[in-house]
């Protein structure tokens, strides 16, 4: 039996409607490898539903107008799925079932794609190394040893696209937290614009820099998933009211794009290798036609891109979870009193990383420092993006290193107590499109190690057309795509 | 010494509307416990919060009958504190930027005319409510998230008789402007009284006390007068005053210590960003002042069922369709009827932007059943179509039980059918108009439904006549 699951969704969908594969054996397949996955990928496995799914579908035509019909997907496990237990990889949530749906589930439910499994992330979508989950760590799949990350927050979306368990998988964005996990993990790693997607049902972390964003294993896929999810919902009312665009139609426009890159960002690399990968391809970009302008942004301002980043999302992260109090849903704790219970709740419930998020969050916007620290990461969260608005003004993309990095081994993450400026620079400059609610893509680059790494183009917001298609110009130059762990091609 | 009471009055009214202020469950006054609630009312994770527009007119009429300036844009923020009450952990509240700010109001008093200056008002949500049983505490979250307005005067007023009158002219007010029922006994509007006493001549201003949760007319004044007589004997036997929170006993006809002011509360207000910023347009606004009979709602003008009208209340895409069919000049039952059937069933399923997407068409073929171009089996099975991603230009030139259209066939069929009917056929000639109506099914029931009505009833007319 040909390995079917692991192709690409266009690929898939060319089967389905081929009728050389039914949606059922899909599911078998998946179901197959996720058993056999050692990546501590998942939180729940939709088995049961899944086969149901699959087996009404096989009454049915194949829809050769629905790329979606028929094709197992995993699903991040911080959006709401009415029925289907939602952990968010948290203690506090370990029972939490909902009573109703994301938007982005019910759309993919609509279309007839089959969740086939909730991914694992770190607890409550809060953290970059896909180890804080009340599951452990998430491995990634490219590296056999079991001792490297493949990144978070979205570490089991990520994990189970990379190894081909699916042909896409949904994750969240709120930092890097979808892109850098693609760079780890060769794959593509896309959040549209803030405001494209409903986010009506994923779990807050920080909502004035939360995005769905998802992975791919190349570029058209991603348009294709794009085509599904954006567009306004009523019950986001941060949703864009815009006309909707066909993403994959516009794929293929060529033209002599000007891209920019920030040369302090680059020059922060440290790893010689990814550098001159990087390096070589922008003349080989110039060769297609594309133009690239080096620009300069203030060393000061990209330094404050992660202080900014971790006040203005700890700060909204306080009040956003402030509803676990495990009284009218998730881990209860008996008590004499309210405070009591809220206490042993929020105490026995969180990690010790999470509570310092809060800590730090609520101490930002105590009246009496909300000048000094909470308006202050606000003001510079402004100039940071002013200063890439202007950039932008004159590109059309800004194109990156996604990571300074290959995918690190768990014992060198060990927080450290110093802030190191350069690193800093190199290695969270993806949360300005957070900041800024701009479209950006990881797309894979090339490998070290044996491991991959990602490029990163970001564009203005509302030009995720545009961001795509360059992205696929890219895509081609590169002749990275279709990547699976442990599959060389 | 002589001594000048100062008192300053904020008010919180609960605003009638069908709805919440952000979640779209119902707010029917004592409906069983917990029986009306949205999936935000419970701040359940991932739920996010949308505005009732009626919420905001109700605000505007009061902001604008207490002669207020209204903001541009309205925002709202979230003020955060851990209560068992508070589901989300912090409420919506209009903190940094109130709806409206700087208005007045004519109070007649024993003395005269006296102009009450009214510092802001905003919209904010309730909370839920607590019933104590024995050592238990239950919550009810039905009032969870109800829409509420907080009116806060200047301290323009110098006894209690005054404050109660003005809270007495804020109820008339809400009532004429049908935004509250301003029942105290219900909770439908609560009054805080802050009390100070300044003495005359002198530079004291005054300590600031509050009396909190005051719930009748007649104890606002009562709880003034008992503070205002506190705070006296206190100043007098020169022992210290504080700032505090103090609550009315009726029986004793004392005001109570609840806390300390000295300790600052802090609710680390910060904006929500879940709401963008909204422009209060020129035509809201005009919309809100003109509403002279608040219609409780625009689905009152439609003879509709119950159940009907509860399926368009609770999905607000299902009623903004409504209206959209209604001024396309489709008639009302059969558009409810639709939406709360097939359409409903469809939404819970798929959601509203699948059915946004296929809205247009939707429209259409809802027409083309109206003009009798297709039938009831083949309005529900293209409806099915298009939700399967099919258009309808394709759904109805591929459809293989496409009506009869051949004339010819479709009179042999009749005269089939005629002959069958023979007894009716003889009924309806003798006058028995039902009959018609009869032999019609009979043709329905023999072409399984897939002819056009309007010609199968011509051409049966135009038989029986010959």
């Amino acid at each position: 039996m040909i390995d079917y699951i692991s192709l690409s969704l266009t690929a898939l969908h060319q089967a389905l409607v081929n009728q050389e594969v039914t949606p059922k054996i899909l599911v078998e397949q998946a179901l197959e490898k996720i058993k056999a996955d050692d990546n501590n990928a998942f939180e729940y496995i939709c088995e049961k539903e899944a086969l149901l799914f699959a087996e009404e579908l096989s009454h049915q035509e194949p829809e050769a107008d629905n790329i979606f019909w028929g094709i197992p997907y995993v699903m991040k496990d911080n959006f709401s799925t009415k029925d289907i237990l939602t952990t968010a990889s948290s203690r506090l949530l370990a029972d939490y079932v909902p009573v109703f749906s994301a938007e982005v589930y019910l759309r993919l439910m609509g279309a007839k794609a089959i969740m086939i499994a909730k991914a694992t992330l770190d607890e409550l979508a809060m953290g970059g190394t896909g180890s804080s989950g009340h599951k452990g760590q998430t491995f990634n799949p490219w590296d056999k040893t079991h001792t490297r990350m493949i990144g978070g927050s979205s570490c089991g979306s990520a994990a189970s696209c990379a190894s081909g368990i699916v042909p896409f998988s949904i994750g969240s964005d709120t930092g890097d937290s979808v892109r850098k996990p693609a760079s780890f993990g060769g794959l593509v790693g896309f959040k549209p614009t803030w405001g494209l997607i409903s986010r009506y049902g994923l779990f807050p972390f920080a909502p004035s820099l939360d995005t769905v964003a998802y992975f791919t294993r190349n570029v058209t896929d991603c348009a294709h998933i794009l085509n599904l999810l954006a567009g306004h919902d009523f019950k986001d009312m941060t949703t864009a009211k815009r006309p909707v665009v066909d993403y994959v139609e516009k794929l293929n426009i060529k033209k002599p794009y000007i891209l920019a890159v920030v040369d302090e960002i680059v020059e922060a690399t440290d790893d010689p290798l990814i550098k001159a990968v990087f390096i070589k391809h922008l003349s080989l970009l110039e060769k297609q036609g594309l133009v690239i302008k080096h620009v300069s942004i203030d060393k000061k301002l990209l330094e404050a891109v992660y202080p900014t980043y971790y006040i203005i999302s700890s700060a909204e992260s306080t009040s956003n979870n402030a509803n676990l109090d495990g009284i009218k849903f998730g881990v209860h704790q008996a008590g004499e009193s309210y405070e009591e219970m809220l206490f042993k709740v929020r105490t026995n419930g969180f990690s010790h990383r999470i509570k310092r998020r809060f800590v730090i969050g609520g101490l930002a916007l105590l009246e009496d420092n909300q000048q000094d620290i909470y308006l202050r990461a606000a003001r510079s969260r402004r100039l940071i993006v002013n200063a890439f608005k202007r950039v932008l003004a004159e590109c059309d993309a800004i194109l990156l290193p996604a990571s300074p990095t290959i995918a690190k081994p768990f014992n060198e993450t060990v927080p450290t107590k110093s802030f190191d400026k350069k690193m800093s620079i190199a290695d969270n400059h993806l949360a300005v499109g957070n900041l800024g609610g701009f479209p950006s893509i990881t797309l894979p680059l090339g490998f070290k190690d044996n491991l991959p790494f990602g490029i990163n183009l970001t564009g203005d917001i509302f030009t995720d057309e545009k961001v795509l298609s360059i992205a696929k110009a890219i895509e081609e130059l590169i002749g990275l795509k279709d990547l699976i762990a442990g599959v060389r091609k | 010494m002589t001594y000048r009471a100062i008192v300053g009055l904020e008010i919180h009214l609960q605003l009638v509307t069908n709805t919440k202020l952000f979640s779209g469950a119902l707010t029917d006054f004592g409906a069983l416990p917990n029986s009306q609630i949205a999936p935000l009312d419970m701040a359940f994770p991932g739920s996010m919060p949308t505005i009732n527009e009626r919420c905001v007119k109700a605000a505007i009429k009061m902001a604008n009958a207490l002669d207020m300036s209204l903001s541009e844009t309205m925002t709202f923020d979230r003020k955060n504190y851990f209560y068992s009450d508070l589901a989300k952990g912090y409420q919506l509240t209009q903190y940094f930027n109130p709806l409206g700010r700087d208005g007045q109001l004519l109070l007649t008093t024993a003395e005269g005319e006296k102009v009450i200056h009214v510092t802001r008002l905003h919209l904010e949500e309730d909370t839920a409510k607590q019933v104590h049983v024995n050592n238990e505490t239950w919550l009810d979250f039905n009032r969870a998230g109800v829409g509420l307005i907080e009116i806060v005067t200047a301290p323009d007023f110098n006894s209690g008789v005054e404050a109660e009158q003005f809270a007495k002219l804020m109820q008339k007010l809400a009532l004429k402007l049908k935004i509250s029922t301003g029942k105290m006994q219900e909770g439908a509007m609560r009054v805080d009284v802050n009390v100070s006493l300044q003495k005359e001549d002198s530079a004291f201003k005054g300590v600031v006390v509050e009396i909190k949760n005051l719930n009748s007319f007649r104890n606002i004044a009562r709880a003034v007068n008992a503070e205002i007589k506190r705070q006296k004997i206190l100043l007098e036997s020169k022992e210290a005053l504080y700032p505090e929170t103090r609550r009315y006993d009726e029986i004793n006809n004392l005001t109570i210590f609840m806390r300390r002011k000295q300790q600052k509360n802090d609710y680390h207000y910060f904006p929500e960003t879940n709401i963008a910023p909204i422009k209060l347009s020129q035509d809201l606004i005009d919309m809100a002042v003109n509403e002279d009979k608040p219609r409780g709602d625009v689905l009152a003008d439609y003879t509709l069922t119950t159940m009907q009208k509860s399926v368009l209340t609770r999905n607000p895409y299902l009623k903004t369709l409504f209206i959209k069919l209604i001024n396309k000049g489709l008639p009302s039952d059969f558009v409810a009827n639709f939406l709360a059937g097939k359409v409903q069933a469809a939404l819970k399923i798929m959601g509203a932007a699948k059915l946004q997407k296929i809205e247009e068409e939707t429209i259409t073929l809802l027409a083309l059943y109206q003009a009798e171009k297709i039938s009831s089996k083949q309005l529900t099975t293209f409806y099915q179509q298009l939700l399967a991603n099919k258009s309808l230009n394709d759904i109805y030139n591929s459809d293989n039980d496409a009506p009869i259209a051949s004339e010819q066939r479709l009179a042999a069929i009749i005269d089939e059918v005629l002959l069958e009917c023979h007894e009716a056929v003889i009924a309806y000639r003798q006058g028995k108009d039902k009959s018609l109506n009869y032999i019609l099914g009979q043709i329905y029931r023999k072409t399984n439904n897939q002819v056009d009505p309007k010609i199968t009833k011509a051409l049966l007319l135009k038989k029986m006549e010959d």
